[in-house]
């Protein structure tokens, strides 16, 4: 029987070939009893009962759904698509919204633009979250599986072993850390590993056993911009305060309007949302919050991080949001929850937007000015005072007086 | 005219590249994105140079696994295989039970609403059935969840253990 198999498995499997060994496909049917329909009953959640029992192969459609769903090797090495798969393994376009909000608030900090530190900061903190994901990725193979949204990733599909996707959650978090302490400082670095821990050993086992997870998760959300901002000035203060409030507050509109439409995804694999155990808080908290941001936005010019503008321009931005939590908050159906999650991303990127446009103070340049030096008569040049990076300690600036 | 044709010619056979006329490009690009090693069947263990891995169980959703093994198996490879073959089956027995348990109430659930005169059940409605299902199953998916985050673990030492050995192993044959 096998022999019959192993001239087709080392070669590409042309129906031409099947075909001739259709009646073997016959009798060894027990995968492709369900095959046709099973996929039915996983998307639109129809019970086992439902799906007819099919004990042989009609047609050559048959054959070929089996065909589109063969049994290929584990790990699969396809040499040129490995960066595709640490893409995928890392969440790659969540982690491109973290890295914009640390971008965010390093901007938003009020000291002088490091490239080499801002540099250094981003890349940190896109590794640490490519590392979180990673982790994340390999703690919920079973769970990932049982979910429509979620069962085509890496390890699900058995791409990647999971030695390997933790060997590459352990480097790049080691780099993403190292880049931190040694590029930027130590609070950033600090933040950084905090947060680290946080998602990877609180956040996602904690998924499961209660629905506290989703203020948590909203923690985790709002440290990168803290981390942006520690890394350009070294402290904080209540402007970063206030950016961080402001993304504490929008995780809550954006998970509650995602997790809504999944209600029986989530409920069937065991997560414990505020959508399936207490959908009232779950659309209470999406207004809340979102009118929470309404608010902080107009705080913001208050604590001299932007300037007044800024509440004016916010203000059309944030009040359709909350209109479309409002709506879900009323309405509470899959069109209402799909809007809502779709606006907040892009609601995120445009307020990130507005507040660099509106910063306060860009004059904050602690970088040598050689025009600046040059127009005034008399000057004292010093060194940037305290410096950010911990590089700059190590490098000796001069320090020089000078006369008209 | 000579200057543009002879550099080409003299690079092509220099460096041994086939001649690539335009009208076989387009086949050749398309066979090779086709080439898969996909079977259709479980391969034997025995007969396979690495592990496979197959479409996903229809009861359980997860995927089956078939592990390969030979006869210079060592001994932590063979301690990782076994567990492996264990893990996955423990797993698949859960959640085909787990699975079928969820479609079971959930039917019941249905037919009572039924019984009950209601024919079209609202989401919120069902939103009932998720919270009870959830909140009956809270210590199975607890219990769930501790052995599944310490068997994992134990697979990823094991693996990384096996990994050190082979590279030993390849290290020592060089030498």
């Amino acid at each position: 029987m096998f022999r019959k198999f192993k001239k087709c498995s080392t070669f590409k499997c042309l129906p031409t070939q099947i075909s001739s060994m259709r009646i073997n496909l016959i009798q060894f049917s027990t995968i492709a009893k369900l095959s046709a329909n099973s996929k039915l009953h996983m998307v639109k959640d129809v019970p086992l009962s439902v799906v007819p029992h099919r004990s042989r192969i009609y047609s050559e459609q048959d054959t070929e759904k089996q065909l589109k769903r063969p049994w290929l090797p584990s790990p699969y090495r396809n040499v040129g698509s490995i960066f595709n798969k640490y893409k995928k393994l890392s969440k790659f376009r969540l982690t491109s919204l973290v890295v914009i909000t640390t971008m965010g608030g390093y901007a938003m900090a009020p000291a002088g633009f490091d490239a080499t530190s801002f540099i250094m900061c981003t890349v940190g903190t896109g590794l640490v979250s490519a590392a979180a994901n990673a982790v994340n990725q390999y703690h919920e193979v079973p769970f990932d599986s049982q979910m429509s949204r979620t069962k085509n990733r890496v390890l699900v599909t058995g791409e990647i072993t999971p030695l390997h996707a933790v060997s590459f959650a352990v480097l790049s978090a080691t780099t993403g850390l190292s880049l931190l302490y040694f590029g930027v400082n130590g609070l950033t670095a600090a933040l950084g590993a905090g947060n680290l821990f946080l998602y990877t050993s609180i956040y996602t086992p904690m998924k499961r056993m209660s629905i506290a997870n989703t203020w948590i998760g909203s923690i985790v959300g709002a440290i990168p911009p803290l981390m942006g901002w520690s890394g350009c000035t070294g402290t904080l203060d209540t402007g970063a305060m206030v950016l961080a409030g402001i993304l504490y507050a929008w995780q809550f509109p954006h998970f509650n309007a995602l997790s809504w439409n999944l209600r029986p995804d989530y409920s069937r694999a065991g997560y414990r949302m505020m959508a399936v155990i207490n959908p009232d808080l779950c659309r209470r908290t999406a207004l809340r919050y979102a009118s929470a941001i309404c608010g902080l936005s107009l705080v913001a010019p208050i604590v001299d991080i932007t300037n007044y503008w800024f509440a004016l321009e916010t203000l059309p931005l944030n009040a359709y949001f909350c209109y479309l939590a409002y709506k879900f908050y009323h309405k509470s159906d899959s069109g209402s929850s799909r809007k809502l999650f779709r606006f907040s991303l892009i609601h995120l990127p445009v307020l990130m937007l507005l507040f660099l446009a509106n910063k306060k103070n860009w004059y904050f340049n602690d970088t040598k000015d050689d025009k600046l030096l040059k127009n005034n008569d008399t000057y004292v040049s010093i060194s940037p005072t305290p410096s950010s990076s911990t590089l700059q300690n190590v490098i000796p600036v001069a320090v020089t007086v000078g006369t008209s | 005219m000579n200057k543009t044709v002879q550099p080409r010619i003299l690079i092509s056979s220099l460096k041994h590249w086939p001649r690539r006329y335009a009208a076989d490009q387009t086949q050749a690009r398309s066979e090779k994105r086709s080439v898969s090693v996909g079977l259709t069947q479980p391969p034997d263990p025995q007969l396979v140079k690495t592990d496979y891995v197959g479409p996903p169980d229809p009861q359980s959703n997860l995927r089956p696994y078939v592990r390969h093994y030979d006869e210079n198996e060592t001994e932590l490879a063979k301690k990782l295989r076994l567990l492996r073959i264990e893990v996955e089956k423990w797993n698949m027995d859960f959640w085909t039970k787990h699975n079928k348990r969820f479609y079971e109430e959930k039917e019941d659930f249905i037919q009572l609403h039924k019984i009950n005169g209601n024919d079209e059940i609202s989401a919120d409605q069902m939103s009932v059935f998720y919270k009870s299902f959830l909140d009956k199953n809270r210590r199975i998916h607890l219990m769930y969840n501790i052995s599944w985050y310490l068997k994992n673990f134990d697979m990823l030492t094991l693996a990384f253990a096996v990994e050190v050995q082979n590279l030993l192993n390849r290290l020592r044959r060089k030498t």
